[in-house]
């Protein structure tokens, strides 16, 4: 079984659920996807047993048989590399690695090698429970890549949730694709309901089952209740804000080692999403 | 002189767009430019009329004549992207649009076209003149899409003659912030006083410091957790970027923004307070 | 010898652009024929690299000096690659203006990225 968590923008509360989730759940592999803010190891304080790199290829060219025709520039769609006057510039951080440049070197003056792009993090937390995290360089272009690799180490778990990245982009597209089920961390205000439409739309467009938690459930108004009604969504379950939860998460712990409000509701949803015999 | 600001944050879920709102009706002479495409909120707030929609094409994307195509599926092996599946059929939410595959076509069977991937706004509110976009789900925002809704708000201030635009950024650290505070006379970088935020405004400061830009942070809720506050506000020193407001976390805020109204113009007390006021001439002074 | 000054718009008169890679125009002097010319950008839509594009682009329109704001480190990469000198302008004045205080030597000489680059 796998679950996503994912959330619009702006930043409703999808890392608390995901690790108060994981941690609710007795064997389970929880993967932080979100490469590019990862907050997730903040929570779970795991201990690191393994650290990869992980590399894209970039083009370096060897200018003994470079005559600067400028094919490659003309077709990098990226403007990662530029023939100049005396030497071919590349800029590694531009190049999606696509492979085109040196498809149409006429000399075969180019070839490709690894950089590192960022790294994943593999922690235990406990005996039975596993989580990964990756983490994006800052000033690289995409973490596509980092995500599949975290889901392709992954593919296997019996049970695993993904914290996915925030928003609708193509990282996001990434991380939830194959997922059996969805679960959006909303908040009742005009904003949070903006952007849930935003996650709606696309989580349909991918044809994915989806549920929504409903996140300082009384701090807002109504309007998303009758959002969810009126099209059919499954409302899995409200929390509440309350300062003192506030306080918990601002530090870093997790909300079920300190409230029995909120362990009853991370069961409840384990009971919607996956069934009794987790809960 | 253009003033420019742009406000923007390490993480989502700050606050950003509300303290974004709060400012504007501080402002006059303002053209507000809402660059937080893949979440464009402000315009809940400030309802106005739309006077134009502008179609917003990205880059181009393959398409496949399948009368001309083989199935030799050199194009299936050469996308490095996984967006060609083996029985020829392109995935458009992963393609990057490198055009290898039209390069690789034995056929001419793959053309590359123009991709609308969403649509700018420019609108008219109370407070001035608006540019915004949306994307269509699943569409990456670019540096491009960025820059194109801030030339825009650029014409509509030179054409009203405003001389200040407030751009809302994106959070995090992706090419649509790195284009966002471009050329920006001022940055404001919105956090709260929590360990994701402390850790996200790192990251941000890391990018912000590598312009020549003049950056100042907000920490908003700062009350919400006394000791992180004082952790940001001990980093941002060590940094040399000053703390240039707390705002106390107030209930109200929330629920003004639920009733639409935005929060500094409706009785909350911290926006009469000398702190906020001295905030808004800073911003506002060339 | 060519001069290439960003510009906000297609006149000698219009102002200095205040970016690079995103300026509308490049207006470019020849100070031969003494005549001013003015292209398009066709960097600024580009969705990444604007900055070595920017730089190529005045590379094809064979430029020996440009007048920038402030450049990246990538267009200063581009620019010594290309073997273009750089010189900074103060916003606020036209493109005339810009030309006229570089004859004058008031602009300094761009060595290093004014933007503090990644690597
Ligand atoms: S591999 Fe693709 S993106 Fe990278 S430089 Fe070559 S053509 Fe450009
Ligand atoms: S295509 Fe090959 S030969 Fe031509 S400029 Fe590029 S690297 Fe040099
Ligand atoms: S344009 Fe590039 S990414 Fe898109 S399908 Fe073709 S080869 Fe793949
Ligand atoms: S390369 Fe061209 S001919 Fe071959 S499978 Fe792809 S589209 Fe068809």
């Amino acid at each position: 079984m796998k679950i996503a968590i994912l959330s619009g923008k702006g930043g409703t509360g999808k890392t608390t659920l995901s690790v108060n989730l994981f941690s609710s759940l007795n064997k389970v592999t929880l993967i932080d996807a979100d490469v590019e803010e990862p907050n997730s190891h903040l929570f779970l304080k795991g201990n690191t047993y393994h650290e990869e790199d992980i590399n894209k290829q970039y083009p370096v060219v060897d200018h003994d048989l470079c005559t600067l025709c400028g094919k490659c520039g003309e077709f990098c769609n990226f403007n990662a590399i530029i023939p100049a006057k005396k030497k071919v510039l590349v800029f590694d951080d531009l190049c999606h690695d696509c492979g085109g440049c040196k498809l149409v070197c006429p000399t075969n003056a180019i070839s490709y090698t690894d950089k590192a792009i960022g790294k994943i993090f593999y922690q235990s937390v406990g005996d039975n429970k596993q989580f990964l995290y990756g983490r994006l360089t800052v000033g690289e272009v995409s973490g596509v890549r980092i995500i599949e690799y975290l889901k392709n180490v992954t593919k296997k778990e019996e049970v695993l949730l993904i914290d996915s990245p925030p928003g609708t982009s193509c990282s996001t597209v990434a991380a939830i694709e194959g997922s059996d089920y969805c679960i959006i961390a909303a908040e009742p205000t005009p904003f949070g309901l903006s952007d849930m439409r935003m996650v709606v739309e696309l989580l349909r467009e991918q044809k994915l089952d989806f549920g929504v938690v409903v996140n300082k459930s009384n701090l807002g108004n109504d309007d998303i209740y009758k959002y969810l009604e009126e099209e059919g969504i499954e409302l899995l379950e409200n929390i509440d804000f309350r300062e003192e939860f506030a306080k918990i998460i601002a530090r870093g712990e997790l909300l079920v080692d300190h409230s029995e409000y909120v362990r009853n509701i991370m069961n409840s949803i384990i009971k919607k999403v996956l069934g009794e015999t987790y809960a | 002189m253009l003033n420019e600001i742009a406000i923007i944050s390490g993480k989502g879920g700050t606050g950003k767009t509300s303290i974004t709102a709060c400012i504007i009706p501080f402002i006059e002479d303002l053209v507000i430019a809402d660059c937080d495409v893949d979440a464009p909120d402000l315009n809940i707030l400030l309802p106005g009329r739309i006077t134009e929609t502008i179609d917003y094409v990205g880059f181009k994307r393959p398409i496949i004549d399948y009368d001309k195509c083989n199935g030799c599926g050199v194009c299936y092996q050469s996308c490095k992207f996984n967006s060609i599946s083996e029985d020829i059929v392109i995935n458009k939410s992963t393609c990057e649009g490198c055009k290898v595959c039209e390069y690789v076509c034995p056929t001419d069977a793959i053309t590359m076209h123009d991709y609308t991937i969403g649509k700018i706004f420019k609108r008219d509110t109370y407070y001035g003149p608006m540019v915004d976009a949306r994307l269509i789900p699943g569409e990456e925002s670019s540096g491009k899409l960025v820059a194109e809704v801030r030339k825009l708000a650029r014409l509509e201030a030179h054409k009203e003659e405003k001389s200040i635009i407030l751009i809302d950024g994106s959070p995090g650290i992706a090419c649509n912030v790195i284009s966002a505070i471009t050329g920006v006379s001022k940055a404001i970088i919105v956090t709260e006083p929590s360990v994701s935020g402390l850790h996200d405004l790192k990251r941000v400061i890391k990018l912000v410091k590598t312009f020549s830009v003049d950056a100042k942070v907000i920490i908003n809720k700062y009350d919400l957790e006394l000791n992180l506050a004082k952790q940001i506000k001990d980093y941002c020193e060590l940094e040399e970027i000053e703390v240039i407001l707390e705002v106390p976390f107030d209930k109200n805020m929330v629920l003004s923004i639920s009733d639409l109204k935005i929060p500094s113009i409706n009785n909350i007390p911290f926006f009469e307070s000398q702190k906020w006021h001295d905030f808004i001439s800073y911003l506002i002074q060339n | 010898m060519k001069i290439g000054i960003c510009a906000s718009d297609h006149t000698p008169e219009s102002l200095v652009a205040n970016r690079f890679a995103r300026a509308p125009y490049f207006a470019v002097y020849n100070s031969e024929t003494l005549d001013f010319a003015f292209f398009n950008n066709t960097a600024k839509d580009e969705g990444s690299g604007a900055g070595g594009k920017a730089v190529k682009v005045l590379g094809d329109l064979k430029v020996d000096i440009v007048l920038v704001p402030e450049l990246g480190p990538k267009a200063i990469d581009a620019l010594n690659a290309f073997e273009i000198k750089s010189y900074q302008y103060k916003q606020g004045k036209t493109v005339r203006e810009a030309l006229y205080e570089y004859f004058e030597k008031k602009l300094p000489e761009m060595l290093d990225a004014s933007v503090k680059g990644k690597h």
